[in-house]
């Protein structure tokens, strides 16, 4: 009896002390944050916190579209002019009103501060002020992309980080942002501590106090997770998913990634470096031809890699754009499995008796890589492309594929940061040209006229329906050409403790002030 | 003695003029930094400018004797993703690995000692058996491995002790430490035993075959003979001839347990020294990589030198002279 009595009481207390808690949040994070300066490192890290603390002009909501964040509207004056309008009730963590001299002062800041980053979103840029709330930003030629660049950094402010260094963000005296967190406590490795703006132009967030812990490891990040010493983790990993959904303390949300996983088939030179014939002797790269660029996407069975190697945690990919991304073009099909289809689109190029090919890819960057890529050399090997794999850290991976350009078959994926078409189609499609940013990760080396043609015209295209078609054409004519060949889309998966909320999102990023307690 | 010391000392700045060539050349054969921390929008002019920033567009012989300039002034150079001294977050990073090596170390004493003693004065009794058995899975078992049990066990399934991260700190002389608080401390115990696991199974083993062979010595025997409690014969005569070549061997581990806690730091999350040169090295953080193995190579030698230096002390019969190693 008095046993019973001492086990509700402890019981009860625990409820107590539960409830006392529910407003806190504690965060297992998978990537770290390394610096609270948001103009230092664009690091994923970085970017999701400096979204807490400091705020962007432009948001993207869950689904990576844009919306308003710091400024309330925008509009194209005319083609070389954009207007924005700061919202009238953002302020800074001290009170003072946002105006646009902290844009002017966040515009000269970037281009001089830590890996100089973010200056590719502001150096081609001149700012007018009109009044305390509302700028005018010209450009020299069109730029339809202008909200999207203005969602890419984060706004400091001129009275609180004029003068100061990074090291006075990561002790937290600049760290006055205008979000809907206040900077309380940073120990590097450990801990990122955060309390509730009250004074959030959005409204209160809904938890009061957020710790985040950098946990690196995805086994550990699970165990704290069912330890109950985290309510929330991020980036599942895709063999304890299943786990995870069935225990009845937890609830998951997943959405499918904007990152698209593709190959990149070397698509230019006389002879590749990793094709070799039957005999081991150089052949002539048989990559040139677009038949056995189209052979190599019938012979992937697509539903196989994402039901059995990702354990239903994907999405079979039509093209190197996610869906519901601006310039995804939903006439394109995924390539069917059809490994007859591709004996004879090889027999039909003159490599009928097939040939030796080693594929390249990373064991640690994408969801089980490592095994999609041994999955992928059986496929091409069922159809008669010997196929060897070599799986490479991403520390050594991608300055051989995008700067190097060695491989003749490699898998890497891509979520485009302007959250439309133009960086699928700019950077992996355009033909290669060191000086403009064009075709920069062209690992391809792939050169179509008539599609340049396109891309150039679409952006600087500033009317939305207009440019969106040109994207879908262009996009349709690089598939149809095997450039590159799309794979799958991957899951971005949260697990919570029962009872708090957390909308999964498109772009991968973990937003503590969309999470809530209820 | 003194030329024995200065001859040592000369060796090992040799020895870290070596590895700091053989660290940042082989650094930049992997990759190049700014190839995974570049902006995916970043168009040709951007990237110059974070090489540049980096100090990575200059020839490596020239980057490597400008970081050489600055080591002789006391500066390691920067990290490139965090943007501070690389010395400065090293440093930061040291009190958790001591706290936890510290640990660790006491662990083994504590527990590989007497279990060795007991395994050595009863080698053919059941828990003797048992004890050795159980000091070849210390041995053979993968850290990582039993670290994750560990959590699935204790963290997950019974709840008792906490899976990842350091816990509550107390600042003792501007120094964060965890061992000091009720929270920080059961944050310590799982990490702490993972790491401890092997060397309390070596120093067990050590124990136990120092205790075999001394027993069997003339000494002990006549010791036995005169009559003198069994209790003082393993406590003073046999414990203090085995525990030299333990001592030895613990020295040289402690260099082992501060410099290569990595994987347990990384499964359990503790922010040490460990975890941050895992991190530098996904993220080919060089001057970070180079100032961490500095301070390592600096510490073995240091250990080594003590060792050398207090093995003499200890035992009259070793005469350091100045052609010995």
């Amino acid at each position: 009896m008095t046993k019973r009595a001492i086990a509700a009481g402890v019981a009860t207390a625990a409820l107590l002390v539960g409830s006392a808690y529910a407003a806190d949040l504690r965060v297992g994070m998978g990537a770290e944050t390394t610096s609270i300066d948001p103009h230092y490192f664009a690091g994923f890290g970085n970017i999701q916190i400096d979204l807490a603390i400091f705020g962007h002009l432009v948001n993207y909501d869950s689904k990576f579209r844009i919306m308003p964040g710091l400024a309330e509207s925008w509009k194209s004056i005319d083609d070389k002019t954009w207007e924005f309008k700061i919202r009238s009730n953002a302020k800074w963590h001290d009170g003072s009103p946002v105006t646009v001299d902290d844009v002017i002062h966040t515009f000269k800041r970037i281009p001089e501060t830590g890996l100089k980053q973010f200056a590719v979103y502001v150096v081609d840029k001149q700012i007018v002020k009109i009044d305390d709330k509302t700028f005018h930003l010209k450009t020299q030629v069109p730029n339809p992309l202008m909200p999207n660049n203005m969602a890419a950094f984060a706004l400091v402010s001129k009275k609180h980080s004029e003068g100061l260094a990074t090291e006075d963000f990561n002790s937290g005296k600049a760290a006055i942002g205008a979000g809907p967190f206040k900077f309380v406590e940073w120990v590097k490795g450990d801990r990122l501590v955060l309390t509730a703006n009250p004074d959030y132009w959005a409204g209160k967030p809904g938890f009061d106090k957020v710790t985040l812990k950098p946990i690196g490891s995805s086994a550990s990040r699970v165990a704290s997770m069912l330890a109950g010493e985290v309510d929330m983790i991020e980036k599942v990993p895709a063999p304890d998913i299943a786990k995870l959904k069935q225990n009845a303390n937890l609830t998951v949300v997943q959405t499918p990634s904007c990152r698209v996983m593709m190959l990149h088939p070397d698509a230019s030179r006389e002879s590749s470096p990793y094709v070799t014939g039957l005999d081991d002797k150089p052949i002539r790269n048989p990559f040139r031809d677009s038949r056995v660029r189209m052979a190599v996407s019938k012979a992937i069975n697509r539903d196989a890699i994402v039901s059995r190697v990702l354990d239903g945690n994907g999405v079979a990919a039509s093209q190197h754009l996610a869906p519901g991304l601006f310039g995804h073009n939903p006439n394109i099909k995924v390539e069917a499995y059809d490994p007859e289809g591709a004996k004879k689109l090889l027999q039909a190029a003159g490599y009928g008796q097939g040939f030796k090919l080693t594929i390249h890819g990373t064991n640690d960057r994408y969801d089980n890589d490592g095994q999609i890529l041994e999955a992928l050399g059986q496929m091409l090997s069922q159809v008669g492309i010997q196929t060897k794999v070599e799986p490479l850290s991403l520390t050594v991976f991608f300055g051989r594929l995008y700067g190097k350009v060695e491989f003749s078959l490699a898998m890497a994926g891509n979520c485009p940061g302007t959250a439309e078409a133009s960086s699928s189609l700019k950077e992996f499609v355009a033909t290669f040209n060191a000086s403009d940013g064009y075709g920069i990760y062209n690992a391809h080396r792939y050169s179509n006229p008539r599609i340049d043609a396109i891309i150039k015209e679409a952006v600087s295209t500033i009317d939305d329906p207009k440019r969106e078609k040109l994207f879908q054409e262009a996009l349709a004519a690089a598939i149809a050409d095997g450039i590159p060949i799309p794979l799958h889309q991957q899951m971005n998966t949260w697990a919570m403790r029962k009872g708090m909320t957390y909308e999964a999102r498109t772009d991968e990023m973990t937003l503590v002030q969309f999470a809530r307690p209820n | 003695m003194t030329v024995f010391i200065i001859r040592r000392l000369l060796q090992s700045v040799l020895v870290v003029v070596a590895m700091t060539l053989i660290v940042f050349f082989g650094v930049n054969v992997i990759g190049n930094p700014v190839d995974i921390l570049i902006n995916p929008d970043c168009d040709k002019i951007c990237y110059a400018a974070a090489m540049k920033a980096l100090g990575l567009d200059l020839p490596i012989h020239e980057q490597y004797f400008i970081f050489v300039k600055n080591v002789l002034q006391g500066d390691l150079g920067r990290s490139f993703i965090l943007g501070i001294p690389a010395i400065k977050l090293i440093v930061s990073r040291l009190p958790a690995t001591i706290e936890l090596a510290g640990m660790a170390m006491t662990m083994t004493l504590v527990f590989g000692i007497p279990l060795g003693l007991w395994a050595g004065l009863r080698p053919n009794s059941t828990s003797g058996r048992m004890i050795m058995g159980f000091s070849i899975l210390g041995f053979s078992l993968p850290t990582f491995w039993v670290g994750l049990m560990m959590i699935m066990v204790f963290s997950v399934e019974l709840g008792w002790l906490p899976p990842t991260g350091r816990g509550d700190t107390v600042t003792v002389l501007g120094l964060p430490f965890s061992f000091l608080t009720l929270d920080g401390l059961s944050h310590m115990i799982l990490p702490a035993t993972n790491l401890a696991l092997f060397h309390i199974a070596l120093v067990t083993r050590l124990t136990r075959s120092g205790v075999r062979e001394t027993m069997l010595m003339d000494f002990v025997k006549f010791a036995r003979a005169k009559g003198v409690s069994s209790t003082r014969v393993i406590f003073v005569h046999v414990l203090k001839n085995i525990l030299i070549p333990i001592v030895t061997v613990l020295g040289l581990e402690l260099g082992g347990l501060l410099a290569f806690a990595v994987v347990t730091e990384s499964i359990f999350a503790w922010p040490g020294m460990g975890k941050l040169l895992i991190e530098s090295i996904t993220l080919l953080d060089r001057p970070v990589i180079v100032g961490y193995l500095m301070l390592i190579v600096f510490m073995f030698v240091a250990i080594n030198l003590a060792v050398d230096i207090l093995y003499s002390a200890l035992d009259p019969r070793v005469r350091v002279q100045g052609s010995s190693r």
